[in-house]
């Protein structure tokens, strides 16, 4: 039985009067590749948002391994450098080189020797195929190339989990390719990953599991196959086969 | 007095124009940019604070200002720094351009946005740390125009010292006009002396900065 | 405190030559700085580079300069004699003017292309389309900058004293000299800016939220 590298039990996330995610509980082993899907506002990126710790649930509790991340007191900063994450809309440093980027947490944040922390970078950088745009600006690469030196980012840190926030939506089609083939080479490396997306294709080659996510919870979850043939809720049903419709016109 | 000598004797206040322009500079920079960054990030309690700071600083007069801290806290109340009047005029135009640039500042962390605060957050950086590495740094750019027109304002400011005695460009073209009964070169000169230090930097420090914001696409 | 009660019809005195200087100058600095800002606009290369000049003049050299200038330069050039308030109102009108322009300008420009376009397109001359449709939705975005020029000007009258006018700042210095209860006296006179500029601002503030256009917003 593999160990579980983060697990959140009975999540919920309340603003106001509106609830995003409702009563959650999910658990991720190691090596695990998951992948979050559902119709826009269904919650899926606060849902990944607590569980990096980005945002403070409002209820329940979020664990990194052993370690209770919603207790009070713990060392939140030392827990985000164990935990992967990637956004949506990239959010590279725009005064840093694509080295500078990637190097940055390993120096500050792990606190490295500068030798030990651009090797990384470096490494991280390889593993992206961005070996040659490391002295780029991220305003000089395409969005594509900036979201793979954002990957490269959390990668650097050595961390025991990445979270992709749909990091293909904010792209261009073109450019959906070669962030995609990057995660495939890390899904083949044994990395665990938590990816919100609607990059079917790539689910279906590559998840262990999909989950179904509306209105704030888990609808039902299973093998991609189940998706991708029969799923049991209706909502999934209807879903999919949207999204395949869209797929086939496009 | 020919036109040389009396360049000349204006230009014997030009050291002190200058130190009292960048030393006031560099206070305000160092009251500013804290402020700007603790006027973003911090509680309600502290934002009060700065912006009592900010509004009583601006909607004093310079001159007010530079009398109350020269005669009244230096003279009068016999504060030890404050008691020379060049010290006492750069630090009252100090502590404003510390409430101009807190204003200045804070504008361009609004510019920056949310997210690059999230994202190095993210990394496991704390809130200290993103700051200083991420968010500052973007900060200088992005208030760079401000900051060019914050220094040419305190040059044209630092002429206000002559009120107290302090011996720069303005009180020198004063001292030539009383010796030569001639009112116009002298203001003229010590005039276009002024616009020469202030229209080089303002321009030059906005055009670096549009460029390096194109660069990085700020 | 009680000390300044005997002193109080002179401060009324330099408080009212403060505001007659600020307004004076906001307002034609207001006028002036459209004229200008209109002239750099259409007016042709020449007339844009005069008015640089002018702007760079009086936007780069202090207000002390500026205002000897126009205390005892250019008296002893014409051969005549300027009364100080005069002399004060001239400055401070040009003065504000050249401050005026930099966003008039742009409040002009921002709204000016397509605003045009549509203005000719139902037959207005250039000259109609300025007045009936430019201006005042350049205006409107005008105003909180405006508020800002405001309060600069309102502080800067303060150097009037320079030239020997009595103004707020001068009177307080009189008081100071005579009676040695100097933090009091500046603390006194600095709260009286401090209350009039803050009260006009807000005011202006109320202004700008009562004609604001949903959907023209500027962010200074």
């Amino acid at each position: 039985m593999t160990d579980v590298v983060m697990e959140c039990r009975n999540l919920w996330k309340i603003y106001g009067n509106i609830i995003a995610v409702k009563d959650v509980s999910l658990e991720i082993r190691e090596g695990d590749i998951k992948l979050i899907f559902g119709p826009s506002g269904s919650g899926k990126s606060t849902l990944l948002r607590c569980l990096a710790m980005l945002t403070t649930p409002t209820k329940g509790d979020v664990f990194l391994g052993e370690e209770c991340l919603t207790k009070p007191g713990v060392d939140l900063n030392k827990a985000r450098a164990r935990i992967g994450f990637v956004f949506q809309h990239i959010w590279l440093f725009h005064h840093l080189t694509a080295l500078g980027n990637v190097e940055l947490g390993p120096r500050r944040t792990l606190k490295l020797p500068k030798r030990e922390a651009r090797e990384r970078a470096m490494q991280a950088l390889i593993e992206v195929r961005m070996k040659e745009w490391t002295k780029h600006y991220p305003a000089q690469l395409s969005g594509g190339q900036q979201q793979r030196v954002g990957i490269a980012r959390a990668l650097a840190m050595h961390p025991e989990i990445i979270l992709l926030d749909e990091p293909t939506s904010a792209l261009d089609p073109e450019l959906t390719g070669e962030v995609i083939d990057t995660l495939k080479d890390l899904a083949k490396k044994g990395i665990t990953m938590l990816i919100v997306s609607h990059e079917m294709p790539f689910a279906r080659e590559v998840a262990d599991e999909m989950i179904f996510f509306d209105e704030g919870t888990i609808i039902e979850r299973g093998r991609p196959e189940l998706f991708f043939t029969s799923p049991r809720s209706e909502r999934a049903k209807k879903f999919m086969a949207r999204l395949i419709k869209r797929t086939a016109r496009g | 007095m020919d036109p040389i000598n009396q360049l000349a004797l204006i230009l014997v206040g030009l050291p002190r124009t200058l130190a009292i322009s960048i030393l006031s500079f560099l206070l305000g920079l160092a009251i500013g940019l804290p402020l700007a960054f603790i006027r973003t990030y911090m509680g309600k309690p502290y934002q009060i604070v700065v912006d009592v700071y900010e509004k009583v600083l601006r909607g004093i007069p310079e001159v007010v200002l530079i009398f109350f801290v020269f005669y009244g806290l230096g003279l009068g109340l016999g504060f030890p720094l404050l008691k020379d009047a060049l010290t006492a005029a750069t630090f009252a135009l100090g502590i404003r351009s510390g409430a101009h640039q807190s204003q200045i500042f804070r504008g361009a962390i609004r510019g920056i946005g949310e997210h690059q605060m999230v994202a190095a957050r993210a990394l496991g950086l704390s809130r200290l740390q993103a700051i200083i590495y991420v968010m500052a740094p973007q900060t200088f750019i992005i208030a760079s125009p401000g900051l060019g027109s914050e220094y040419a304002l305190l040059i044209k400011d630092s002429s206000y010292a002559f009120i107290i005695g302090v011996v720069e460009m303005m009180r020198q073209a004063d001292r030539v006009r009383a010796a030569t009964l001639d009112m116009v070169f002298p203001t003229l000169a010590a005039t276009f002396l002024y616009i020469l230090l202030t229209f080089p930097i303002a321009t030059y420090l906005d055009m670096w900065g549009s460029r390096k914001k194109k660069q990085l696409g700020l | 405190m009680e000390f300044l009660i005997e002193y109080l019809p002179w401060i009324l005195e330099g408080f009212l030559k403060t505001v007659q200087v600020t307004f004076f100058g906001i307002i034609m600095g207001l006028l002036l700085g459209i004229l200008i800002a209109i002239g750099d606009l259409y007016g042709g290369k020449i007339i844009s580079t005069i008015i640089r000049f002018y702007v760079e003049f009086f936007r780069g050299s202090p207000l002390i300069a500026q205002l000897f200038i126009f205390y005892f330069s250019l008296p002893q050039i014409l051969d005549i004699r300027l009364d100080s308030f005069i002399v004060g109102l001239i400055v401070f009108a040009l003065n504000s003017a050249a401050y005026q322009k930099g966003y008039i300008k742009g409040a002009l420009e921002s709204v000016y292309q397509d605003q045009m376009t549509a203005a000719l397109s139902i037959g207005l001359s250039r000259v109609q389309a300025i007045v009936y449709v430019v201006l005042p939705q350049a205006m409107r975005i005008v105003i909180p900058a405006w508020s800002n020029e405001f309060c600069s000007l309102a502080k800067s009258t303060a150097a009037l004293l320079v030239i020997g006018e009595r103004e707020l700042a001068g009177v307080g210095r009189t008081i100071a000299s005579q009676t040695f209860k100097v933090i009091e006296t500046y603390a006194f006179i600095a709260l009286i800016y401090l209350l009039w500029i803050t009260a006009v601002m807000k005011a202006l503030d109320i202004l700008y939220n009562k004609v604001k256009i949903p959907g023209i917003e500027i962010t200074v």
